[in-house]
């Protein structure tokens, strides 16, 4: 009996206690380093000596059965540890331990070693950072015994960075008596295959001698190109288990910036095995080769490194950071966080393509039971090239020329095609990489400087990246990021509300650097008056929810920008519309996302008419008038004309469904002032009270509302319409009964079926794009979906693709998704996710396109191509069963479906990952905290630009990501 | 002579008369179930009366079914609890009407309520069957014999059928499911599938059965027991019935849906001290595998009354087992006994074979109406026979009366039954 109360209690406690988003764990220890592996391999350094045996700490995200996840910070320096320990020793119990070589330090470099911590302290045995030790586990700690050696083979002068690899710690030495960059610096190895760390002689391989590799600064040795270069106290190391190599980064500049010469400050190294007796051997070579012509004269656009003439100009090649980006097309890139110029510039990434192994069978001798054999082996046939700079026109090849060289101006190169949004004298806090992504945490002074950030790479029909995404806050908020990373898909956790896992140490209130927070997918935790709150109050279950909910970043054509600039997002629901202000830049301040409050000052309308904005407002709730004719509205979009050179300078709000589609205007027709300066602000100011919506025509079945430039296309099942916004009387109460509209597509002609359906449209510029039933269908060549003047005008083309030797139709595509190549429109193209979903073979896949800028080029078959994916599978995704909703934002893959037939997985996530289309990719289902039975659809996922949430509608109302 | 005059009497019994008993989901009895089974006397003469006609009846009436999980539904829930109008367009030709319309609702997906509907209707059947038996005066082999022949005749009607659509009038899904599908689902089951959901009922012969019955009686002389009798029986079932009407979403077979079959039984039965009284039968039907056009699934989604497509398949019939164990008093007060049976049938899954690449065998063969089936009923029954009151009587009649109680089963219509049976020997 009791364990029935006891059961009944617990069950009670767990279903009823909601699943918000997000974890923190605020600790009494201030760190300063950190290191992440994955969301099981998170370590803390304390900032200073004390902390005791939270001098190394780890986070830990746990869940017990039938708990809610829980975030804690857990000691792994514990004081007494076997230390070295064989096995005699281990054998002796408490006996055996020793004092922890890390207990109550403070660290100076913290890195990780699988789920290990490779950690040096600021004051040891040896001496201030000198000792390596490897935090196997809270008990054991194995250690070096000796300070490493510089390349002189003198007792170095400490440690400046540490990497780990498999079996292998790399340290950067510093020279005796010196700093690190002066004569002598070298990179040094310690192996860890034994009950202790052992030091080497890299130059040599042998295990048990003590010398490290020169960093070479003479002309023409390792990163000198015709003069000597000097070497600036800087080194960031990163190792690539893919490729084997260590890729270490530099700061560089002539030693004498009057003789000709330049400096490559990128380097790869290698561990060499070929001598099996001492398997250590440290190969150290230029990313590039050191040859004048692979650099133009005196040009800083060469990412690593410079080639200068006698002009006694100090110009630096500053590599802060790497990382390696495997992109899911199968092409290898250095992320490179660098800088040629005369100063120090931190927040610049470059992609740039390297040399990718390739492999060849070998017949080798090997003793095998005492007798020589031939073993048939598989081994680098290019080792030499692999992780080399590679040529930007064939990657199989080491750049060779500067016309081979990949370029900062290249647009294929500079990721986030700009800056990073951080100050340029900032370093970068975190780098990283995922899926198709260059990920960034910043903990700049401001919040447009602070949280994560990423852009994504996209391809042409060669898999080649050809340009990066605008850098887009992720991760639901702006907090300092002072360490952390990224798990896809967190492992060793009963629930799946933990996938997509943000994990960080930030500052708390105070601005101490002692807070660890993760995101999770749950209800909105901001209290009573946030928005999770006020959705679920205005759309509740029993009228459907939220059915979608659209985002228009702060960079949307009519919306004001610098001060009073807002994002918007609108929630669609039965009868009723939410506009929210996602985030806002009050004069003076930067671009912050809300949180928290968005209830007080809610306007609220019932009539159909809008109310007056008023700064401060953060929601704009709109039911009655005309909506009420409108039932589910799921459809809506804001004109995006751009004020500089659209016509009419008017904003306006469309929204539609089923019924119809409406328009927010004046009774004039007017919308709110998009001239120059002006555009929507923060608060929705810029619509007024004589605002209402209108019915425009008499459209039914909509689909879907598309505003590009100065137009807005009205898709219905059976037809695409165009109206221009330059026309007011369009919008006005008596003209919008019967607006001025041509019709550029019909399903019957479009398609040739009679019975077909057009599920779904993407304009971007001059192209256009349908989703049909029969397949996908473009603007024919050389026409503008602007200026078409009919359907037979339109010239619509079936997108065909190529299966050996036939062209074949795409079949049934309900869904178009777009990874804008710009921020606030459509039209400078992207990467296109056609999602081909049948219901009656209960199947889904996903093609990717590769869709052009047409701003400035002419509509042709090139114009969208398919891109091509790895291991010459033509799909991107196969979801293996029917799906209605797919969202990618290169770092993570969606795919939603509401209930369909006993099948509740609602949202499913998949890690974008190496080959991801040699799988039927399933994914991982998300725990959106939903009542069974009661709550059964689903809109699809939206990121709110502002705070880089996901946002899920659905007849729960909201659930996010932050 | 008089041996022919038996047995043309025997042959208009078997070709006169009305309703049938069949193999429809339904726990009526069959007619040469043992409940229906009369003792035999004999003559002045220590001879069997040589021959026995007579009839039996059995009606019911309800709106009481079991389903997969043995709860009680409506009897056109017994198989889903709602029926899909989604589902019923998957696995058509592509460019078809049925295509073109799923075309337009693509995106509706069925939660269990879009495009659903929740079925009401209500089962009546009257079930009479003719019978004649002739006994075998064989002395020189071992036990009895018997020949007997059932002529079924059966009327089955569903009724008040009402279609009661679940979908809501919220989302985009769910105005596209009301449009194209559940606002008229009868005119539209009739004009893409020619299928009609509305009442159904039918009446006619059912399938007549050839029995051919061995007993022989042991006396025991022990203190409580008092006899034991071993019998078997062994038939063929000639498929004489209406087959179900494909045409009509609820009909059901008058018999055995066209298949040949072979019963076969056997029992023991034990008499005690104090005209008490025990028996033990199983049963076993095997009906043969039959071809015709029927309804096919198309999508393993679909639910079973709302199948648009017919192709022609082999049926492979499950095979049915039956248990009847009963006790009972034996003549407590003159010819009159008293029996409680319990019964268990189950009837194991049909399989069907389609006849060309259009249908897929796993999906045909997803349907619930296929899957196996089974029911748990108690059957009340009193027995008269007239032996001792009319002794000088040429005509012995006996009279039985009984009353069934369903008490579980799984996709099956489970109604409480009554019925009597009525015999004279000669």
């Amino acid at each position: 009996m009791k364990y029935h109360i006891k059961f009944f209690f617990v069950y009670s406690l767990i279903f009823s206690l909601p699943l918000f988003s997000a974890l923190e764990k605020k600790s009494n220890i201030l760190f300063g380093t950190s290191a992440f592996a994955d969301s099981r391999a998170f370590f803390l350094g304390a900032q200073s000596p004390g902390a005791q045996k939270n001098a190394v700490s780890f986070v830990k995200l746990i869940q017990e059965e039938d708990e809610l996840p829980e975030l804690k910070i857990e000691e792994f320096a514990s004081e007494k540890v076997f230390i070295n320990a064989d096995a005699k020793t281990r054998d002796k119990g408490k006996d055996g331990k020793g004092t922890n070589p890390v207990y109550n330090k403070a660290i100076s470099f913290l890195s990780t070693l699988g789920s290990q911590a490779i950690v040096v302290t600021n004051e040891d045995s040896l001496g201030p950072n000198h000792k390596i030790s490897l935090l196997q586990d809270t008990n054991t700690v194995v250690t070096t015994t000796e300070k490493l050696n510089d390349s002189a083979e003198a007792q170095g002068n400490g440690i400046r960075g540490i990497e780990g690899a498999i079996n292998h710690i790399f340290a950067a030495v510093k020279p005796s008596g010196g700093s690190f960059g002066d004569d002598n610096s070298g990179l040094s190895l310690v192996t860890t295959d034994s009950n202790q760390l052992v030091t080497i002689d890299v130059t040599t391989g042998v295990k048990g001698g003590n010398k490290a590799i020169k960093f070479d600064k003479v002309a023409d040795a390792l990163m000198a190109i015709t003069a000597n270069c000097s070497m600036a106290d800087v080194i960031e190391m990163q190792w690539s288990p893919r490729l084997n190599r260590l890729f270490i980064a530099l700061r560089l500049q002539r030693a004498d910036s009057s003789a000709v010469g330049g400096c490559v400050a990128l380097l790869v190294a290698r561990i060499d095995g070929t001598d099996k007796e001492n398997p250590h051997k440290i190969i150290l070579e230029p990313i590039a080769t050191l040859d004048a012509s692979h650099f133009t004269i005196d040009s800083t656009d060469h990412i690593f490194g410079f080639f200068e003439s006698a002009d006694s100009i100090d110009t630096f090649a500053s590599v802060h950071k790497t990382k390696l980006l495997y992109t899911s097309t199968a092409k290898t890139y250095l992320i490179i966080n660098s800088d040629v110029s005369t100063g120090n510039i931190k927040n610049k990434i470059f992609a740039v393509p390297v040399v990718e192994p390739t492999y060849k069978q070998v017949t080798e001798i090997e003793k095998v039971d005492g007798e020589d054999k031939e073993v048939q082996k598989t081994v680098v046939a290019n080792k030499k090239s692999v992780g080399k700079i590679a040529d930007k026109n064939d990657f199989l090849k080491r750049a060779s020329g500067a016309s081979a060289m990949t370029l900062a101006t290249d647009t294929a190169a500079l990721v986030g095609g700009g800056d990073v949004p951080n100050d340029a004298d900032k370093e970068i806090d975190i780098l990283f990489v995922s899926g198709d992504s260059v990920i960034v945490g910043l903990s700049g002074s401001t919040a447009n400087k602070s949280g994560f950030f990423k852009s994504t790479a996209l391809f042409d029909s060669h898999g080649n990246i050809v340009r990066w995404t605008p850098w887009q806050r992720v991760m639901g908020s702006a907090d300092a990021i002072l360490g952390g990373g990224f798990d896809p898909n967190p492992q060793n956790l009963i629930s799946n509300s933990t996938n997509g896992l943000y994990m960080y140490l930030t500052n708390d209130s105070s601005g101490n650097p002692n807070t660890v927070k993760t995101t999770l997918w749950g209800k909105d935790a901001s209290g009573p008056l946030g928005l999770g709150e006020l959705i679920a109050a205005q759309f509740p279950v029993d009228q459907g929810g939220t059915f979608s909910f659209f985002d228009f970043d702060e960079q949307t054509p009519s919306f004001k920008t610098g001060d009073d600039n807002l994002g918007l997002m609108v929630a669609t629901g039965y009868k009723k519309i939410m506009l929210i202000e996602t985030g806002s830049q009050v004069i003076g301040g930067v671009f912050t996302p809300n949180s928290g409050d968005f209830a007080t000052g809610a306007l609220l309308s019932t009539n159909g008419n809008a109310l007056a904005g008023v700064a401060g407002s953060k929601t704009m709730i709109i039911s009655g008038g005309v909506l009420d004719e409108f039932g589910p509205i799921d459809t809506a979009d804001v004109s995006r004309v751009d004020a500089a050179t659209g016509a009419g300078s008017r904003g306006y709000l469309f929204v539609g469904g089923r019924n119809g589609v409406a328009v927010l205007s004046e009774a004039n027709g007017d919308g709110w002032d998009t001239t120059a300066g002006v555009g929507l602000k923060r608060g929705f100011v810029g619509i007024t009270s004589t605002m209402s919506f209108k019915q425009l025509g008499t459209f039914s079945n909509v689909q879907k509302v598309v505003c590009d430039d100065e137009y807005v296309y009205v898709l219905t099942t059976s037809a695409l319409h165009r109206m221009s916004l330059a026309t007011a009387a369009n919008f006005s109460s008596a003209g919008a009964a019967s607006p001025t509209f041509t019709t550029i597509a019909t399903s019957s002609i479009v398609t040739g079926n009679a019975n077909s359906t057009f599920y779904d449209i993407l304009v971007s510029s001059k192209f256009a794009v349908l989703a049909t039933r029969e397949g996908l269908f473009r603007i024919g060549d050389v026409k503008n979906i602007k200026t078409v003047t009919s359907v037979t005008d339109a010239s619509w083309t079936e997108v065909l693709i190529a299966i050996g030797s036939d062209n074949v139709s795409l079949g049934l595509v309900t869904q178009l998704d777009l990874i804008s190549a710009a921020k606030g429109t459509f039209f400078q193209g992207g990467e296109l996710y056609v999602l081909i979903s049948d219901p009656a073979y209960n199947l889904a896949s996903v093609f990717r396109f590769s869709l052009a800028d047409t701003r400035t080029s002419t509509v042709s078959g090139a114009s969208i191509m398919l891109v091509k994916e790895p291991n010459d599978i033509i799909y991107f995704m196969s979801l293996g069963r029917h799906r209605l909703f797919f969202r990618s934002d290169g770092i993570l893959v969606f795919h939603q479906s509401p209930h369909h037939f006993g099948t509740a997985d609602l949202l499913n996530l998949v890690g974008i990952r190496d080959n991801i289309s040699i799988n039927t990719i399933r994914g991982f289902p998300i725990d959106l905290n939903l009542e069974k039975d009661v709550h059964k659809n689903i809109g699809l996922l939206v990121r709110n630009s502002a705070s880089g949430a996901w946002m899920v509608p659905g007849d729960f109302g909201l659930r996010i990501n932050g | 002579m008089r041996t022919f005059r038996y047995c043309l009497f025997f042959i208009v019994g078997c070709v006169s008369g009305g309703s049938t008993i069949a193999y429809a989901p339904v726990n009526f009895n069959k007619p040469f179930d043992i409940i229906f089974r009369t003792e035999r006397w004999l003559n002045k003469k220590g001879k069997v009366y040589p021959l026995t006609i007579g009839t039996q009846f059995e009606f019911a009436d309800t709106t009481r079914a079991r389903n997969i999980n043995s709860d009680t539904v409506n009897v056109l829930e017994r198989y889903q609890d709602t029926q899909s109008s989604i589902a019923m367009l998957y696995g058509s030709q592509p460019g078809s009407t049925i295509d073109n319309l799923l075309g337009q609702i693509a995106n509706a997906t069925d939660d269990g309520i879009r495009g659903n509907f929740k079925l009401n209707g209500e089962y009546e059947e009257f079930a009479c069957t003719f019978l004649a038996q002739y006994n075998f005066g064989f002395d020189s082999i071992p036990g009895k014999f018997d020949i007997a022949a059932y002529v079924p005749f059966r009327n089955m009607k569903v009724s008040n059928v009402t279609w009661t659509d679940r979908t809501l009038a919220i989302s985009r899904s769910d105005l596209d499911a009301r449009e194209f599908l559940t606002n008229d689902i009868v005119g539209l089951a009739s004009s893409l599938g020619g299928l009609d959901l509305n009442n159904w009922s039918h009446h006619g012969i059912g399938d007549i059965t050839l029995m051919f019955r061995w007993h022989e009686d042991f006396r025991q002389f022990r203190r409580n027991i008092r006899n034991v009798r071993l019998s078997g029986r062994v038939g063929f079932l000639f498929p004489t019935a209406a087959e179900k009407d494909e045409n009509k979403a609820f009909s059901l077979p008058l018999g055995s849906d066209g298949a040949f079959g072979m019963p076969i039984s056997a029992a023991i039965d034990l008499w005690f001290k104090h005209s008490l009284k025990w028996g033990l039968e199983v049963e076993y039907l095997k009906l043969f595998d039959n071809t015709r056009m029927r309804r096919l699934k198309t999508d393993t989604r679909q639910t079973d009354f709302l199948l648009f497509h017919k192709g022609m398949a082999r049926k492979r019939n499950g095979s049915t087992w039956k248990f009847n164990l009963q006790l009972g008093v034996h003549h407590f007060l003159r010819g009159l006994s008293a029996t409680v049976n319990y019964q268990y049938l189950m009837h194991n899954d049909d399989k069907l074979r389609p006849h060309s690449n259009t249908f897929s065998d796993a999906i045909i063969n997803s349907a619930e109406s296929l899957k196996e089936f089974s029911f748990h009923n108690f059957v009340f029954q009193l027995n008269y026979d007239f032996f001792k009151d009319y002794k000088e009587f040429l005509i012995k009649p006996q009279l039985m009366f009984f009353y069934k109680v369903p008490v579980a089963g799984r996709r099956v219509i489970l109604p409480d039954t009554l019925g009597f049976e009525f015999v004279l020997n000669f």
